[in-house]
């Protein structure tokens, strides 16, 4: 605003000197500076949309690798230790995860029964980001002796 | 001061010359226009920088889920470990005619690039990397660095690019992914 006024002076002394229309009107630096600004704003608006987006992209990369890692993980158990587990739990991600963004990642586990000796899966991830909660969920049915048994153990 | 007195004088003395702007005036004018432009000139320079900046984003981001992609798939073939270093992960497995390949994974720390052989073919699969290190980890989850008992192998890895002094980094961990055709005992 200061630097406003400081214009406004200088300008209309410069015309009311000379009179003739010589230079810019303030009117037409207004304009200029005022359309200038508009579209800075666009183009940072534009920028920050951009923005935004590829960080919900990044952010989706790696949910998408903490549900496959947390997917690999059930399926190194067998049927015994599955059912074991409780219908809904909280899980963390693998540790590097944790080292590199702490605890901005929500994991959630539901096991359900579908079939005799079979197992609904559905791993969610949710996170925040400015002021939005985002989610993103794997589902996959685990069965008795099916092929997701990829070593059996007894212990 | 002296020159604003004089050129206002010799225009009050009848001769038809018209008042230019005073020292003062200019200055200020050229200041204010200097302080307009810089500020116009910063964020123009701020804008371009940015974009840019997404753009490596976006394409860091785009070459390592493509990385990763490829990188599951090779490892849920596998059927034996030759070589697990944090750097470079040889093994063995099945191609799409159920015959046994070599496939192998090595970061070139002098080049930041990480290459994939797959058969004898080699690709670059990541370019402009600033760390590479793989992770094994046997049937229990545990860390391993037993060739033998390796089950479940991880990637993690950051990316770099610059513009101008501004360093955009990416940084990738992969998931544990599994070798479904690998027997280990636990």
């Amino acid at each position: 605003m200061n630097r406003n006024a400081y214009l406004e002076g200088g300008t209309a002394g410069l015309c009311g000197r000379s009179g003739g229309r010589k230079g810019f009107t303030l009117m037409e630096v207004m304009i200029s500076a005022v359309l200038f600004a508009v579209i800075m704003l666009g183009a940072f608006g534009a920028l920050k949309r951009g923005s935004d987006l590829v960080e919900l992209s990044r952010d989706e990369t790696r949910v998408t690798q903490i549900l496959q890692s947390r997917l690999e993980d059930l399926r190194r158990e067998n049927w015994a230790a599955l059912i074991a587990r409780p219908t809904t739990e909280t899980f963390t991600p693998a540790s590097k995860f944790v080292a590199a963004f702490g605890n901005k990642y929500t994991c959630t586990q539901t096991i359900s029964s579908r079939a005799t000796d079979q197992k609904e899966v559905v791993l969610v991830v949710s996170w925040a980001k400015g002021g939005v909660t985002y989610s993103r969920e794997y589902r996959t049915w685990i069965t008795k002796g099916g092929l997701s048994d990829y070593y059996y153990r007894s212990s | 001061m002296i020159t604003t007195i004089g050129l206002r004088n010799r225009s009050r003395g009848g001769i038809a010359l018209r008042a230019g702007y005073t020292l003062v005036e200019l200055l200020i004018a050229m200041g204010i226009g200097g302080i307009f432009l810089t500020g116009a000139m910063t964020s123009v320079n701020m804008l371009a920088r940015s974009s840019v900046s997404v753009g490596h984003y976006a394409n860091m981001n785009a070459s390592s889920r493509r990385a990763l992609e490829i990188f599951a798939s090779d490892v849920r073939m596998a059927a034996d470990v030759v070589t697990s270093t944090s750097t470079n992960l040889v093994f063995e497995a099945y191609d799409d005619t159920n015959t046994l390949v070599t496939v192998s994974y090595a970061y070139d720390a002098s080049a930041d690039e990480v290459y994939r052989t797959y058969d004898g073919t080699t690709s670059t699969i990541l370019t402009e990397v600033d760390d590479f290190s793989l992770g094994y980890y046997d049937l229990t989850g545990a860390s391993t660095t037993n060739s033998l008992s390796v089950k479940e192998v991880e990637i993690d890895a950051s990316l770099i690019r610059t513009v101008l002094s501004l360093e955009n980094t990416n940084e990738i961990i992969s998931s544990r992914f599994m070798m479904r055709n690998r027997k280990v005992s636990s």
